[in-house]
Formats: structure tokens, C-alpha cells, sequence
């Protein structure tokens, strides 16, 4: 079945290649996403199964989705179907039938029209029958959502009571590059308006297209945003993030690089913090530096206007992203 | 009197001198005193520039000959041995510091992009 949906929607590449020619490139100037990268829509049931199908421009691709469930008492599954064949609807005690279309590609996020129609055949199942939804969706990419959940009339004290599918928008590189494996060193550079330097080194290694997370020690301040000792220590420093690459067939990788600068009190009563995205691509073994002293909405505890105490701090992660194999 | 203490100053470091003209400054009695002076001077410089330099041996007087000997090769091992570490340790610190772990240098800076939490 996988087989023949991987099959069945190889040919929209040529499409996905237009989309991206005529959509991706005007939100951006630093997007520049390679014609190799496919988007794909994917759907998932817990850590039971997985597929994925490559997004067309304005051509519904369809999905029929089918669990088989351990036992008739219940809804545990023990794996998931993956086809095309719309008479799995009638056969199997539960199916979905759903049919995307890609509408707009932005900045690592997507416009998707979403058809899907769910079919019960299980008396012990609600709701029962069948329902029909249509609706366009924005995703950024890796972001998860509820697709629909059923649960059994009758509570089961030892077997599961629901089943639910999510799914999720993301891009995928070239096939031939599927097993690479990428190495990320990162450092957190630091500069306080007083001049004072901190860095701290982060390495990791992920696999094509697998978003890895990124952190660093904590860096202690004083009430008044200057560098706090142990027993000065009021509002400490969270730099963190996820990273995520794809090689390219020229060598170059495309990152998506999400961060976060947050605050906390030294007694971790309160916090806030701030998140942002870019999307780049670099040559191997390239340094970029992202920026990641972003605003910061609402106040912590007591503190003052945190933007105006650290507005002329300088926070910034160094890239290093290297193809391992 | 300048020209007399010169000429006798020139005259007991042999250089050439009028004879008439020492016999003259030599009637003065005043003048053979400082003549003798510069004599006495002359005497006690030539002792101690010609005294030959000496090892102080009383630096090790307990010592007979052998010991000396083995003690100044010890000394010798131990100046190298310092000169071995003094350069081993530097050779450590320098290597540390063109090795020293930093961010390496970007090629260019790029600004995240704030995200709202749908």
C-alpha cells in the first residue's frame, strides 16, 4: 500500500517545483528553498504508524487511513493501512478518506485544503456512521494537529477508549539524500551592554530533515540587567531552540532554526520568553549568525521593562551544519 | 697645577715627558708628594689587575674534589632539566591558547523571526 501511494504522487514534484518558483520566493529574500525539497502532508496514531503523502498545488491528493484495532472490545491499534482504495470505507470497522491539496507555501509554513470523510462500521463505536469535513488550514512545518478522535460507547477499564489521528505539514529533501546525517555546533555569543562576553557551545547530530533541540547554560543577571554572582543572582537567561536540516544534492543545506530567549526569576516563580524562526541556506561547514535577542512580550514578576533592561544586550547563536555521511 | 698633576700623571704611566720640565716641578715639595702619591696609585692599580682569578674554594671547603665534581653535574642536570620544563610548559600554554576553544566567525547575520503561538 505504501508503495503504491509513494508511486501514485512521485509525479507532483514537477508540480511542487512551480509552486515553488511562482509562491515560496516573494514572502522572503532568505528563503530560498531548493526545487528538490517536496512538500508532503503527514498523519499519525500515537507511536503506531506513520505516512506521509507529496502535496500537489491545487490537485487533491488522496488518503484512505485504516487502523486495525487489537480486539473488538476496544480501540488499541496495532498498526495502520495506508492507501487509496476508497472501499477500505466500507470494510474496515473505522476509516478516514482524506484528500489534501497544497494552496500557498510561505516561510516555513502552508495553505492546505483539507476533504475528509470518516466512516464507523462499529455499533460500539461513537460517533457512529459517517461525517464529512472540508477546511483550509495554515501549518508552520513540523506543527502537529487533530485530524478527529473516536472513542468506544463503553469505558474499558484495560484497553484503550480512543483513537485519534493527527496530522502535520513538512518539506522533505531529495530522495538519494534520505539516510544523511548532518552535525550541528553551535555557540551562544553573549554580549552585555557593559561589553562583557559569555559563550557556550552546543554540538548535536540529527538525521536528514530531523529537528534536534539546543540549549545552553543559563546566564545569571542582576535585578538591573547586569552580570549576576551567586548570591546576585535575580533574573536568569534561557537560550534554547530546535534546529532542523536538509542537504541538498550541490552540497548546500537548508535550516530551519527556531529560537527562544526566555526569563526567569532566580526562584523560578515566573517567566517569559520569545520565539522566532528563519529559514537559510548555507554552504557546508558555513557559519551563520542568528540573532536571537527578540522583544519580549509582558513583564516578569516584579522586574521592569525587561526589552529596555536588556535592549542593548547582544544574544546570538553561531551555526556550523555539516554533512556527517 | 693642572698641567703639573698631568704631566706627572703622564709621566708615571711612562708616556713621554720634557725632563727640564720635571726637574722644575720636582724643586716644588708639594709637587714630589703628589708625585709619590701617584706612585702608591699606580702600584695598587697594577696589583689588582694583575691578580689572576681564583676558584673560591672555600665555597666548598667540606668537599673533596669528587663530591665537587658530582655536585656541579648535578647542578648542570638540574639547570637543564629547568630549561626542558620552563619550555614544555610554555609550549603547553601556547598550544592552549592557538587551540582555545571559540565561536569561529560567521559569514553573515540573519535576525529571527518572532512566531505567535497559535
Amino acid at each position: 500500500m505504501l508503495t503504491k501511494c509513494i508511486s501514485a504522487t512521485a509525479a507532483s514534484v514537477l508540480a511542487f517545483m512551480g509552486a515553488v518558483s511562482g509562491v515560496a520566493q516573494e514572502p522572503t529574500r532568505r528563503w530560498d528553498p531548493s526545487s528538490e525539497m517536496r512538500p508532503i502532508l503527514f498523519f499519525t496514531a500515537g507511536d503506531v504508524g506513520r505516512s506521509s503523502i507529496e502535496l500537489r498545488v491545487n490537485e487533491y491528493v488522496p488518503l484512505v487511513i485504516t487502523p486495525a484495532f487489537r480486539n473488538a472490545d476496544d480501540l488499541c491499534v496495532s498498526s495502520l493501512q495506508f492507501g487509496f482504495d476508497p472501499t477500505d470505507l466500507d470494510r474496515a470497522p473505522a476509516a478516514w478518506h482524506v484528500e489534501a491539496r497544497l494552496v500557498e507555501m510561505r516561510q516555513g509554513e502552508a495553505t492546505l485544503d483539507l476533504k475528509w470523510t470518516r466512516r464507523v462500521n462499529r455499533a460500539d463505536v461513537t460517533p457512529a456512521g459517517s461525517f464529512t469535513s472540508e477546511q483550509r488550514v495554515n501549518l508552520r512545518e513540523g506543527d502537529s494537529r487533530i485530524l478527529d478522535l473516536i472513542r468506544t460507547a463503553h469505558r474499558s477499564s484495560t484497553g484503550c477508549d480512543s483513537f485519534g489521528l493527527t496530522y502535520g505539514w513538512g518539506l522533505e529533501g531529495p530522495r538519494t539524500l534520505s539516510d544523511a546525517a548532518i552535525a550541528y555546533d553551535l555557540w551562544l555569543v553573549q554580549q552585555d551592554a557593559d561589553g562583557e562576553l559569555v559563550t557556550d557551545r552546543y554540538r548535536v547530530t540529527a538525521k536528514q530533515g530531523q529537528q534536534v533541540d539546543y540549549f545552553f547554560r543559563p546566564l545569571s543577571y542582576t535585578a538591573d540587567g547586569h552580570r549576576g554572582g551567586d548570591g546576585a543572582t535575580a533574573i536568569l537567561m534561557n537560550i534554547s531552540g530546535a534546529i532542523r536540516g536538509r542537504v541538498r544534492t550541490d552540497g548546500n543545506i537548508d535550516l530551519t532554526v527556531d529560537g527562544s530567549r526566555g526569563f526567569t526569576d532566580a526562584a523560578s516563580t515566573a517567566a517569559v520568553a520569545s520565539h522566532g524562526r528563519t529559514m537559510l541556506t548555507v554552504r557546508p561547514g558555513e557559519t551563520v549568525e542568528v540573532l536571537t535577542d527578540l522583544p519580549v512580550a509582558g513583564r516578569l514578576s516584579t522586574f521592569g521593562d525587561l526589552n529596555r533592561m536588556f535592549g542593548k544586550h547582544r544574544t546570538a547563536v553561531r551555526i556550523t551544519a555539516k554533512r556527517l555521511w | 697645577m693642572t698641567d703639573t698633576r698631568e704631566l706627572l700623571s703622564a709621566l708615571i704611566d711612562g708616556e713621554a715627558a720634557d725632563a727640564d720640565t720635571v726637574a722644575t716641578i720636582l724643586e716644588v715639595p708639594t709637587n714630589r708628594a703628589l708625585l709619590v702619591d701617584f706612585l702608591r696609585l699606580r702600584v695598587s692599580v697594577q696589583s689588582e689587575g694583575e691578580t689572576a682569578p681564583v676558584w673560591r674554594e672555600d665555597r666548598f671547603a667540606a668537599l673533596d674534589t669528587r663530591a665537587q665534581r658530582w655536585v656541579r653535574t648535578g647542578l648542570r642536570a638540574a639547570a637543564v632539566l629547568a630549561l626542558l620544563t620552563a619550555g614544555a610548559l610554555g609550549g603547553t600554554w601556547v598550544e592552549g591558547f592557538l587551540t582555545r576553544e571559540r565561536p569561529p566567525e560567521p559569514t553573515r547575520v540573519v535576525q529571527l523571526q518572532l512566531v505567535d503561538h497559535r
